[in-house]
């Protein structure tokens, strides 16, 4: 880098006012070469990491989908997860997860943007320095505090709401209300520095054609800083569907099973959120949180379910990153 | 930017920009729309503060309030037992005798009572104070309260009945009426009796007398376990204190209230408590006792010492494992390899790693550490348990599965960090001939370090509050030792967090909460030194 590039310049400057001197070489610094290997090594940790995931989860997943009694095609179709019968369908934990991650999107993208958008268009520089920090003491609370939550609070207050009849104690709604809390700081986070990040031309410029403050902010800054706020949705709902502790305790522990496609979108039954419903991430914790012997099928069914959620979220992390690069508007 | 049909507004269309009176209409609605939306976004940060708000409330909330609890056995019956002033274990005649010299009022409380009931009978002997001579016998009520819980009022009542006299017990009694008879239901009035007597604290009671009531009123098998478990010579007086209050007074807690409800519903409580003739207090369910005791099944006397001392453990292992390790790759990465192909792909590699859910690594740390390395991670490549016995999930596995989670986090603030370090510095150490170490050690790191060290402390703070990996590696749920080294069984304390908001009884509600605080606030006093370290290295580099 820098210093190669002094090198380089002391080796031609070297030739062409010193020729006369012997030519600079490079000495072999034997203590240098370790410490660089062994940051190298620092580096590769987190190679072999992704590497033993991947290499992990797809062979212990591997192990589950050779075993005779599970179908692939039943596992990506079918509508029933229950090991005691050997029923291995996928959709009853991907509809939960897709339902909670859905309600907290409801309420975390547009919470979350008109926040990012008061902070960063509106808010005075104090108001700035009071709030930011609070929302900062939101996103460092542990999960398993917001799961507290959902269940001794905001399920309450559901159920008081809606109906003791309607709402039952464990359902996806409370669930999903409190993940969105959870990305809430990250959705506004992320979409400030994004609003931030246009220049102040654009703004000025709106002003200057008479444009109020709220028409510069919807018209002009926001949409300058679309990439940024999709990606920042994105990332948010990769972590929506990732969430734990949460889910585990607030959701439900069973899967919500229907016989088939057919009877799942009968009435919509499958939507309701107000049911107690078991995600991924939650069967995943339910399942080992017991003793579990490493050679049973739940054992194995359970790194199936994993590979699905890592790729899950891999997919939409890539996206997200993909978005913010190729659509980043370049102003300078 | 260009403006384009669509996003023209539509007053334009109906041709060119509006004049006079429609002008002024249309401005002011223009800027009556932009209020009633900084009124919108206002309300809606404000929605935002309200939920951590509402947040810390609830957890509060919960901690502190009255409970209405009731002893399975009053403390004061057992000093009783054994303080000077009452003779254990006189027979009837002489507690008879008592009642006929009118010095002393009875209970009885009859032992291994299912024959006929009388045979077993032991009498104390309790002073008369400030109570109405016409109660001849006060109370019966059972020495651990179980023989009478099998037996029903008829039975007592077949024995000693009420309205009944006391020679009809035997013909040497004289013919006192009998006139109140206590069972089990009505313990509470009993203890509401003895609380009006004057009667010693427990603890005042030495530890030999201690050991005494403890063997008198719990089963002998249960003795056994305990002499084996640590022989009763070598326990503390505290300890058999607390094994008295375990296993014997047994306090049970009818109901519990919230500090809102403590304050708004009084009435309510006190009503529940007279109901149940049980004592209602106000409970403070985060105490220095809570935070010292040892794991117990029983939320009054449950503590998170265990849970505390395995948090400290795991993070212990994760800031040896990743801190290091973490600096080190952000420094590779930003001094060393930034350009080439090598660097990008760790780059893209840590910002993925980043965004994969906690629980992944949970089952990545399950088949490496807990499975693979099953005989490192046990301890068993050491000598400290044997091959057959190792089990992985101990601390160490914990620690590095927790460290692999946190990594990413610490490379990415880490190499921010590095990166904000001005490049004159570097080219300034190269210009006098250092090297490149030399200048990452002497320049760019002590420049860099504020930062680096601030990220990942934030990182640890996640790692403190991580639960989900490690129920998946199997944390243990209930254990009542504490970690003592690398290699031990052990829970942490969000693990605890967990497993108590999971109970349905609302006891365990409120220790969740309790133990929430805790958690918070170590994690507060772990972000303030943050901070704090930011503060003091950057004024000493001013």
């Amino acid at each position: 880098m820098a210093h190669q590039q002094i090198y380089q310049t002391m080796q031609l400057e070297g030739a062409t006012y010193f020729s006369a001197a012997p030519p600079l070489t490079k000495r072999r610094r034997w203590g240098e070469e370790v410490i660089q290997k062994v940051l190298w090594v620092c580096g590769a940790v987190s190679i072999l990491t992704t590497l033993g995931i991947i290499f992990l989860l797809g062979q212990e997943a591997l192990l589950f989908f050779r075993r005779q009694e599970v179908v692939l095609a039943k596992f990506l179709t079918g509508w029933t997860w229950q090991p005691q019968t050997l029923q291995f369908g996928i959709w009853p934990l991907v509809n939960a997860t897709l339902g909670a991650s859905l309600i907290a999107m409801a309420l975390a993208l547009p919470l979350g943007l008109l926040i990012a958008i008061y902070l960063s268009e509106y808010a005075s520089p104090r108001g700035r320095s009071i709030l930011k920090p609070i929302l900062e003491i939101l996103a460092g609370i542990p999960t398993v505090v917001y799961g507290y939550f959902a269940l001794t609070f905001v399920t309450p207050v559901l159920r008081r709401t809606f109906g003791f009849d309607l709402v039952e104690v464990f359902n996806l709604a409370s669930a999903g209300l409190v993940i969105g809390i959870l990305v809430l700081p990250m959705v506004t986070s992320m979409s400030e520095d994004a609003l931030r990040a246009v220049p102040i031309s654009l703004r000025e410029a709106a002003f200057g054609l008479g444009a109020t403050r709220l028409e510069t902010s919807v018209r002009v800054v926001v949409p300058a800083a679309l990439s940024g706020i999709s990606a920042a949705c994105i990332v948010a709902m990769s972590r929506a569907i990732g969430e734990t502790m949460i889910v585990a305790i607030a959701a439900g522990a069973g899967p919500r099973n229907f016989e088939n496609w057919g009877e799942a979108l009968e009435g919509l039954q499958a939507l309701n959120p107000f049911q107690a419903a078991e995600t991924m991430t939650g069967h995943i914790v339910r399942i080992s949180g017991g003793d579990l012997s490493y050679e049973s099928l739940d054992y194995d069914s359970l790194f199936a379910i994993g590979l699905l959620l890592f790729l899950l979220t891999l997919v939409l992390n890539i996206i997200s990153r993909a978005i913010v690069k190729r659509f980043r508007e370049q102003y300078d | 930017m260009s403006v384009n049909e669509s996003s023209r507004p539509s007053w334009m269309a109906a041709g060119g920009f509006p004049t006079g009176d429609r002008q002024i209409r249309l401005d002011c609605n223009r800027h009556r729309l932009g209020r009633i939306w900084v009124m919108l976004l206002r309300i809606s940060t404000f929605l935002g503060l309200l939920v951590l708000g509402t947040l810390l409330y609830n957890v509060i909330n919960s901690s502190f309030g009255f409970i209405v609890s009731r002893n399975a056995f009053s403390p004061e019956l057992l000093v009783l037992e054994v303080s000077p002033h009452v003779k254990a274990g006189d027979s009837l005649r002489d507690a008879a005798a008592a009642v006929r010299n009118d010095a002393d009022l009875i209970a009885i409380v009859p032992r291994g009572s299912e024959g006929s009931g009388l045979e077993g009978l032991q009498t104390l002997v309790l002073p008369l104070t400030d109570f109405e001579e016409t109660f001849q016998l006060l109370a019966i009520a059972s020495a651990d309260n179980r023989v009478l819980a099998q037996a029903t009022p008829a039975d007592i009542e077949a024995s000693l009945p009420v309205g009944g006299q006391w020679s009809d017990i035997s013909k040497e009694l004289s013919e006192v009426p009998v006139r109140l008879l206590l069972v089990p239901d009505d313990i509470g009035v009993m203890s509401a009796w003895l609380g009006s007597l004057d009667v010693p604290e427990l603890s005042t009671l030495n530890k030999q007398q201690l050991t005494g009531v403890l063997g008198s009123h719990v089963s002998e098998g249960l003795i056994r376990r305990l002499e084996r478990d640590q022989p009763f010579d070598s326990r503390s007086k505290e300890n058999i204190l607390e094994l008295i209050q375990l296993r014997v007074v047994s306090p049970q807690i009818v109901a519990s209230f919230s500090l809102g409800d403590t304050v708004l519903r009084r009435n309510q409580a006190e009503a529940v408590a007279a109901e149940n003739l049980a004592t209602l207090e106000f409970k403070s369910w985060l105490t220095r006792d809570f935070i010292t005791d040892a794991q117990s099944s029983r939320p009054v006397l449950t503590g998170i010492r265990t849970a505390l001392f395995g948090s400290l453990w795991v993070i212990a292992i994760t800031i040896f494992f990743s801190v290091p390790l973490g600096i080190g790759a952000a420094i590779y990465l930003e001094e060393y390899s930034s350009h080439n192909w090598f660097g990008r792909i760790i780059e893209t590699n840590i910002n993925n790693l980043a965004g994969v859910p906690s629980i992944i690594y949970g089952m990545l740390g399950l088949v490496i550490f807990v499975r693979a390395l099953n005989l490192l991670t046990s301890g068993a490549l050491f000598g400290l348990v044997t091959e057959q016995e190792s089990n992985g999930r101990t601390v160490i596995s914990a620690g590095l599965t927790l460290g692999l989670l946190i990594l990413p986090v610490i490379i990415i603030n880490g190499q921010e960090a590095i990166r904000a370090v001005p490049n004159s510095l570097r080219e300034a150490s190269y210009g006098v001939g250092a090297t490149k170490w030399m200048t990452v050690r002497h320049h760019v790191l002590p420049s860099a370090a504020p930062g680096i060290f601030t990220g990942a402390i934030l990182a640890v703070s996640r790692a403190v509050g991580e639960t989900a990996p490690l129920v998946v590696i199997g944390a243990a749920t209930f254990i009542s030792t504490d970690p003592d080294g690398p290699f031990s069984k052990f829970t942490v304390l969000p693990i605890q967090i967990y497993q108590w908001t999971s109970r349905p009884q609302p006891e365990f509600r409120h220790i969740a909460a309790a133990a929430i605080l805790v958690l918070l606030a170590l994690l507060l006093i772990i972000n303030t030194t943050a901070v704090l370290l930011r503060q003091r290295y950057s004024q000493h580099r001013i």
